[in-house]
């Protein structure tokens, strides 16, 4: 990656950047719901616009010897790499729309029939902009992103927090098999496999500590709702994705504003 | 990206964390970054919801880490317990009670013949009229040992970083196809510390949401510990009732193999449960969830042959895998039944009133 230039529209289409510039007018569209939307206000922000961004990834090929576990970095780095560029275009458009932030992303993967070994990388959220002028970005000045929704927005400012930006880690690992002459040792009785467990334990450990880079570059004080995710994107059964996403927060030094709790029994039906 | 130029001490260290691993502990990277986040350093990580954040930051204590725990376990050869050997009434005295190596008996007859396979009749009879319902232990016994090996690191890592508790614990068995017969626990949770207080010996699992945890202490409750158990049930009909079920397909009947299998699983699992809420000391257990699957399989039933003899592949003395069978092979084909449950066992520690409920009806009109 290359130093941000806040500047650059780099991969934002031509009607991309008309549609930016309506934005800007004061016409804004959103993603959020009706609530969302509610507390979004309440919490003092008002909605810029729908931002966007994109990568298709071509993922390179990549083989370990069968009984070998180790990371497939070439594979780690695209997945890397694609999603960022997908979040960094998105941020970008924020960006353009004098954004503080961007919240409700979503980040998803979807691959086509028309290229086995492709996949697109596609980031979508709502940008949004503090009313009173205030600045609310990263502390690296570029525009938050979380995955929160407006609830979980207006929730964690009343903790004293905000969202500092979407960290994540993602590790692509294949999982070796094990040699003919040990499986025949072991057979017929319940054992545990150490080199399966290792290895699952060392691609999730080095999923979470590039989180966890990652949070710490930002200055974060702490990351919340992380979710490990383990996936095959067609890879064949011994080679998995493991992928940990969260939200890294940053304290903004007020107080906290959250009312004792108050048990509730709601008086409607599920069905009515 | 500089973390990917972190790569060369990877080999090195691999050889030491499968001894790590092989002794029931934790990879020695994941002892430090734990360490470092329990020490008080720049940052936490969790698996908190906001709302679940924002509600501990009203309780009081603070979330350290994500911990978690796993193991991958290969499972061992299942039988269908043996038939009894067929009852052969012998004299002791003879060549064949010399031949076979009886001990003496004071009747100076050995009613069983512990070297005998059970008779034809009984093999016909167990095929065609006997329904069996019965427990696997060999795949009960390692989906406990997965689980507990894995719920066993995910205690490490909380004592590695210094937790009072760790909430949400989240069981999952995930289902990477790594070969025939491999099964995979992995755990996870958000280790909890209260400020001010001393470091637990032991830290307590929940798999309780924060806002649960948040309900029943103001309930005057507390967790104690994890619940959690596995239980396999193999249910198979005779042939004659698959038979009688193939004349009456158009009629409604009830799978009674099945019915007790279930019967007998949920049963050995709360029989458990109520064994782990005694032995932690608690009072009862709440939001035991049971999670169960069916699947067909064809079972062969172990030899009453014994010791040495026994049906199975053994190595030779060249190291040369070879195959024993049993004078009978006898098959059963029939369901395998895989329950697990899990729960939380809690405590009274103070007996107050219930928190006042208040309430409320929403308006909307969906």
């Amino acid at each position: 990656m290359t130093d941000y230039n806040p500047q650059s529209l780099e991969g934002i289409p031509e009607s991309g950047v008309e549609r930016l510039e309506q934005n800007r007018q004061g016409l804004y569209t959103s993603d959020l719901s009706v609530n969302e939307f509610l507390l979004v206000t309440e919490a003092g922000f008002d909605p810029v616009g729908l931002v966007v961004g994109s990568s298709i990834f071509h993922i390179g090929i990549q083989v370990a010897g069968p009984t070998q576990s180790r990371e497939l970095d070439t594979l780690s780095q695209a997945m890397y790499s694609a999603r960022h560029l997908a979040m960094t275009r998105m941020e970008e458009e924020a960006d353009q729309l004098g954004a503080d932030g961007i919240v409700g992303v979503r980040l998803d993967i979807g691959r086509y029939e028309w290229g086995p070994s492709m996949a697109e990388f596609i980031a979508i959220g709502t940008a949004v902009k503090h009313r009173g002028g205030e600045l609310h970005r990263a502390p690296n000045g570029r525009p938050f992103q979380s995955d929160l929704s407006g609830q979980e927005f207006w929730t964690l400012l009343r903790t004293g927090h905000r969202p500092a930006g979407m960290v994540m880690g993602s590790c692509v690992f294949h999982v070796g098999r094990r040699g003919p002459l040990r499986t025949i040792s072991q057979t017929g009785r319940n054992v545990e496999l150490p080199n399966y467990t290792q290895a699952l334990y060392q691609a999730r450990e080095l999923a979470m500590q590039r989180m966890q880079t990652e949070a710490q570059e930002l200055g974060a004080a702490g990351i919340v709702g992380v979710s490990l995710s383990e996936r095959s994107h067609g890879w064949g059964s011994h080679v998995i994705e493991f992928f940990a996403l969260g939200t890294a927060i940053v304290s903004t030094g007020e107080e906290k504003k959250i009312e004792p709790p108050v048990a509730v029994l709601d008086l409607n039906d599920p069905r009515s | 990206m500089g973390f990917f130029a972190r790569r060369e001490g990877q080999e090195e260290g691999r050889s030491d964390d499968l001894a790590r691993i092989e002794a029931g502990g934790i990879p020695a990277g994941a002892e430090e970054r734990l360490k470092a986040l329990g020490s008080g350093g720049s940052l936490f990580t969790s698996g908190l919801s906001v709302k679940e954040f924002a509600l501990l930051g009203r309780m009081g204590p603070q979330p350290l880490a994500q911990v978690m725990g796993a193991s991958v376990v290969r499972t061992g050869w299942q039988y269908l317990p043996a038939l009894d050997p067929a009852p052969v009434a012998m004299p002791r005295s003879s060549a064949w009670g010399g031949r076979y190596g009886m001990g003496p008996s004071a009747t100076g007859y050995q009613l069983s013949n512990p070297y005998t396979e059970p008779s034809l009749a009984q093999v016909r009879s167990y095929k065609w009229h006997a329904t069996v319902v019965c427990e696997l232990d060999t795949l009960s016994d390692a989906w406990n040992l997965a689980r507990r090996r894995a719920i066993d690191r995910l205690t490490e890592e909380a004592l590695q970083v210094g937790a009072d508790a760790v909430v949400g614990v989240h069981l999952h068995r995930s289902d990477h196809d790594l070969g025939s017969g491999t099964i995979e626990y992995a755990v996870s949770g958000t280790a909890i510390r209260v400020p001010g207080s001393e470091a637990a010996q032991w830290p307590i699992l929940t798999d309780v949401s924060v806002q649960d945890y948040w309900r029943l202490r103001s309930a005057g409750r507390e967790p104690v510990g994890l619940l959690a158990t596995s239980e396999v049930v193999f249910a198979s009909p005779p042939i004659s009732t698959r038979l009688r079920r193939a004349r009456q397909l158009a009629q409604n009947q009830e799978l009674e193999e099945l019915s007790r299998g279930f019967h007998a699983a949920r049963d050995t699992i709360r029989a458990r449960l109520l064994g782990q809420v005694s032995d932690a000391h608690a009072e009862g257990a709440v939001g035991v969830e049971f999670a169960h699957q069916v699947h067909r399989e064809k079972l062969a039933v172990a030899s009453s042959l014994t010791g040495t003899m026994r049906r199975g592949w053994r190595l030779g003395r060249l190291g040369i895998p070879y195959k024993v069978s049993g004078g009978s092979d006898v098959e059963r084909r029939g369901w395998v039944i895989t329950m697990h449950a899990a729960g939380t066992a809690i405590r009274t520690v103070a007996r107050q009133t219930s928190p006042q409920v208040k309430t409320s009806m929403r308006m909307r009109s969906t």
